[in-house]
């Protein structure tokens, strides 16, 4: 195995309104080994000052397994605790096939 | 004369010998230059370092000569080892000690031969660095000293690999060590033999992906009083903090299965359960829970899903389907509710609860799609939950990137 098999880059949007639109855009294999980078990332854009929203993109997963539902779980949970909107922007899918087979899909916002 | 060379520490010293387990090793650079430039620096045509065996000297390198071993009995390198110092002969042919030695007096014809004793830092001499020559010729001090410093070098390289190899061995220890640990504390997560259930042939199997790291997958059978629970889960993530919440729930399940009539009940107790419990470490499982109650002619069965794949039935008839309603993974949020899902079985159709593991032990990495279970699963209509198990274990790729555990119940006649 050689380098991460995954990305995290997190893009920040021209501020209206007073408020900072996140997005972060995940490619990759969100498993075991993506998760801790991608639950860092998730805390730091939802601690972001200034942050109303955060959409976590998705669409270019191409495997997630258990793990990887854990983070998405976590930035959703730390962003309802500061009272940020999380959505997330996905695909049919690996994503969108975990989170039915999780029973969860009724757990997300989507963007 | 043989008697003569055998040094008073021998059985500790041949100890020694096999503890640097040197004997017989292939030859290998470290020595060979180590021979050469004694060669060269000293102006002669051989240098050897030798061990010496019980019963022979062995020659871990030849330089400039094509023998690998003699015996023990005319070697110099036997009577070089009872010296702390080098041992020194500069003319063979009138040296009392060597003159009727057979590789002095026969056709070889050895006449100088300075040997360096290899002594390990505990005081046992394993054999020598010397160098030889067919001529008689003087040593000076400071070859002397370079022979010395020589010999040193190779005893200084055969405790490096000896620490090397010591190092090696307490890592696969210690792996042994960690395996041991996961392999008990995963027994004490899975029954230890599946009780019998009325009406209900049944197997289990549980496979782990990595030897050294307990899984997070369990099953169980627990018997109520109308029949049995059956349970297969995952739980999310690996090592001891998935263990200790397999633990929890394998448990709790037990616990609160006593109380609870219906399994999305006992899902739902889980989950506040796991909530509680599990504020800090953020994990859930996932789970299938299905009780099973033998009525005439085959079994009810009632199941909830946590988040967990759907089992399937192989029907009599060979039908394969999916049963169960999938509600969330369990332990995350509070309050969730967890639906109840009722089929009946018929005498020989076999039902088969799995964790995701095995789904993508036999469909592939991050598959979530049952199809090829189901296509193993068509053929083995009526038959025995042993045989369905077996079936399911041969069709397990190699390539097992999780743990994966299954639990088979056959219906049969309860007469």
């Amino acid at each position: 195995m050689s380098g991460p098999r995954y990305t995290v880059r997190t893009e920040r949007a021209v501020p209206d309104q007073g408020g900072a639109a996140l997005r972060m855009v995940v490619t990759g294999e969100l498993d075991l080994l993506a998760e801790d980078d991608v639950a860092r990332a998730l805390r730091e854009a939802v601690g972001q000052a200034g942050a109303t929203s955060v959409v976590l993109d998705l669409t270019e997963v191409g495997f997630i397994d258990s793990s990887g539902l854990r983070a998405l779980l976590q930035g959703r949970d730390a962003a309802s605790a500061r009272g940020l909107s999380f959505a997330l922007a996905v695909v049919d899918g690996p994503v969108t096939r975990l989170l039915a087979a999780a029973g969860v899909s009724e757990w997300f916002d989507y963007a | 004369m043989t008697i003569d060379l055998i040094p008073a520490d021998e059985t500790e010293r041949l100890a020694a010998v096999r503890r640097y387990d040197v004997l017989d090793t292939p030859p290998d650079g470290a020595f060979e230059r180590i021979t050469a430039m004694a060669a060269r620096l000293l102006g002669v045509p051989i240098s050897i370092v030798s061990i010496v065996d019980s019963d022979r000297i062995w020659f871990k390198s030849h330089h400039g000569l094509d023998v690998e071993q003699i015996d023990r009995a005319p070697g110099l390198c036997a009577s070089a080892i009872l010296q702390e110092g080098p041992w020194l002969v500069t003319d063979a042919s009138v040296d009392p000690r060597t003159l009727a030695n057979p590789l002095v007096a026969g056709d070889f014809g050895l006449r100088f031969y300075a040997g360096v004793p290899l002594r390990t830092h505990d005081g046992y001499n394993l054999g020598t660095l010397c160098v030889i020559d067919q001529e008689a010729r003087e040593i000076t001090d400071d070859e002397l000293a370079t022979l010395t410093d020589l010999a040193s070098l190779v005893m200084d390289e055969l405790e490096l690999r000896l620490s090397a190899r010591r190092t090696v061995s307490l890592e696969a220890e210690l792996r042994r060590g960690a395996e041991d640990v996961a392999r008990t504390l995963q027994e004490s997560l899975l029954p230890p033999e599946l009780p019998p259930v009325r009406g209900l042939d049944l197997a289990a199997r549980y496979h782990v992906a990595y030897r050294d790291q307990v899984g997070g997958d369990f099953y169980d059978v627990i018997p109520t009083e109308t029949g049995c629970l059956l349970v297969v889960g995952d739980a999310c993530g690996k090592g001891t903090k998935a263990a200790a919440l397999t633990g929890t729930a394998r448990w709790t399940l037990r616990t609160v299965a006593l109380h609870d009539g219906m399994p999305g009940d006992a899902l739902a107790r889980l989950n506040s359960v796991l909530v509680r419990a599990d504020a800090d470490t953020e994990r859930y499982v996932t789970v299938a829970l299905a009780a099973v109650r033998p009525v005439d002619e085959g079994a009810e069965v009632t199941i909830a899903l946590g988040g967990h794949p759907h089992p399937l039935v192989v029907r009599a008839d060979g039908t394969v389907d999916a049963i169960g309603q999938t509600s969330p993974i369990v332990g995350w949020q509070a309050g969730t509710a967890y639906v109840d899902a009722t089929e009946l079985l018929g005498v020989g159709d076999v039902l088969v609860l799995f964790t995701d593991g095995m789904l993508e032990a036999v469909a592939g990495h991050g598959e979530t799609d049952d199809t090829a279970v189901r296509d193993v699963l068509r053929p083995l209509a009526g038959r025995s939950a042993e045989e369905v198990a077996d079936a399911l274990d041969a069709a397990l790729g190699t390539d097992m990137r999780d743990d994966a555990a299954f639990l088979v119940a056959a219906v049969v006649s309860r007469a």
